[in-house]
Formats: structure tokens, C-alpha cells, sequence
């Protein structure tokens, strides 16, 4: 299994849990595989196309998925994987 | 939910949000949730890192949110919420504030109209992903 570190705003949805094990694989599947625990989450980390949200920022240990292959990057056993809100928005 | 803020920290927001006109401005704020009544205590600015039209977005990168967990845990206060201005435009969410918004955080939005901030509105993500409008009192007691 792989452990997946929850920013605090998302915890209520994981029944307070600040970590939570899940299956390795891709990153892609490792989310899913949460969604499928917490089915509450998928609609924050997901927009309707079930594309990730744009705040949502994933990091397999202590790098930015995107510098890595990005959703496909590989998750081994004993990975961590933190999800980190990149908070944007403005008027228009 | 109901937001009591103490004058100092909407100061600091005001005062931020006008510093940085025509500009949008963002940062985080803190304090603490009791008998669902969120008391905010303390403002910090982030430096809005948008690669995009700084005038009409904010981005707060994802070691800035980081930054702020950590630093509520050792102020052992709570992390509450996010705020940003809307120069010259009413302080309502936007579709862009919708799209990237986390539930269980308050979104201040403060209208700085020519320069000077003149509204300062709160708002919160329910579980359907609507924005709904929080009230907003000035608590004096500092408390």
C-alpha cells in the first residue's frame, strides 16, 4: 500500500483522517482508489469532466507530479502522496 | 456560518487589498471555530504568484498553503480561510472563485473601489458546491 496525506480543509471527508493507505499503481489510480474509500471527496477533487480541480497540486514525496509523469507517474509500495491546494481564483 | 473578526485583522485585509490595487491581493487568515461562530484573529498576506492578468486573478501556490498549515499548528490557532480583493468589482465570487474553491474554509472577498477597500464580504463552499454568503460582525472584544 501507498499512504496518501489529506490537507486539512478535505479531512471532514475522510472521517478526520489526515492520512489514508491506498493502492499503488499510477498517482491517478492511487486517487481513485481514495475516492472509491471516501466517495464524498471525488466531487472536491474532481471537476465534471473528472478531470482534477485546478487547486488540486499533487506531490509523490517531496516533487511536483508534473515534473515527474505527471497523473501516470508510478506509486510504489510505502509511497507518500500529499495533496496540496494551489488556491486560485480572482474576478474574472 | 457566522464570522466575528477582530478590527485589527480586516484592517490588515483592507489595508493589504489596498496596497496592492489595481492589482488583486490574496492571503490567509486565522483564529478559531467555537459553537459554530468563526472567530478570526489574524491576516497574512501571500503574494499573489498568478502567471495570468494579476489585475483580474490570484494564485496561491501549493508551498504557501503548506506554509500556512504549519504555522496555525504552531500558533495553535486554525487555518480559516483565504481572502483576496476585487479591484473596482462587487466582492461576489466569481465562476473562476467557484471552480477552484475548497469546502470547509471561508472565502473573504473585499471590493477596493478606485483604490479604496470598501466591502468586505464572506463566503463558504456547502457541500453541493454552491457559494453561500456568511454575515460578518466586527468583534471588539479582541477575544
Amino acid at each position: 500500500m501507498a499512504k496518501i496525506i489529506i490537507p486539512t480543509p478535505l479531512r471532514k471527508f475522510t472521517s478526520n483522517l489526515a492520512a489514508v493507505a491506498v493502492k499503488e499503481g499510477t498517482v491517478i489510480e492511487s486517487i481513485k482508489d481514495l475516492t472509491v474509500q471516501f466517495p464524498e471527496l471525488a466531487k472536491h477533487l474532481f471537476n465534471e469532466k473528472q478531470e482534477l480541480r485546478g487547486f488540486v497540486r499533487i506531490f509523490l514525496g517531496e516533487d511536483d507530479i508534473e515534473d515527474l509523469q505527471g497523473n501516470d507517474t508510478n506509486v510504489a509500495q510505502g509511497d507518500t502522496i500529499s495533496i496540496i491546494p494551489a488556491i486560485a481564483g480572482g474576478k474574472n | 456560518m457566522k464570522i466575528l473578526i477582530v478590527p485589527s485583522a480586516l484592517r490588515d485585509i483592507h489595508d493589504i487589498a489596498e496596497k496592492s490595487y489595481p492589482y488583486e491581493c490574496c492571503g490567509f487568515f486565522y483564529g478559531h471555530i467555537e459553537n459554530d461562530l468563526v472567530h478570526v484573529l489574524e491576516a497574512t498576506e501571500v503574494i499573489n504568484d498568478s502567471v495570468e492578468n494579476k489585475k483580474v486573478h490570484y494564485t496561491i501556490p501549493p508551498k504557501a498553503f503548506m506554509k500556512a498549515e504549519r504555522y496555525a499548528l504552531e500558533q495553535e490557532k486554525a487555518l480559516l480561510g483565504v481572502f483576496h480583493s476585487h479591484p473596482d468589482h462587487p466582492p461576489r465570487p466569481s465562476g473562476r472563485d467557484l471552480e477552484d474553491a475548497l469546502p470547509e474554509l471561508s472565502y473573504f472577498i473585499t471590493n477596493v473601489h478606485q483604490g479604496q477597500a470598501i466591502d468586505t464580504r464572506s463566503w463558504r463552499l456547502t457541500e453541493d458546491r454552491v457559494f453561500i454568503e456568511e454575515q460578518i460582525e466586527i468583534n471588539y472584544s479582541n477575544k
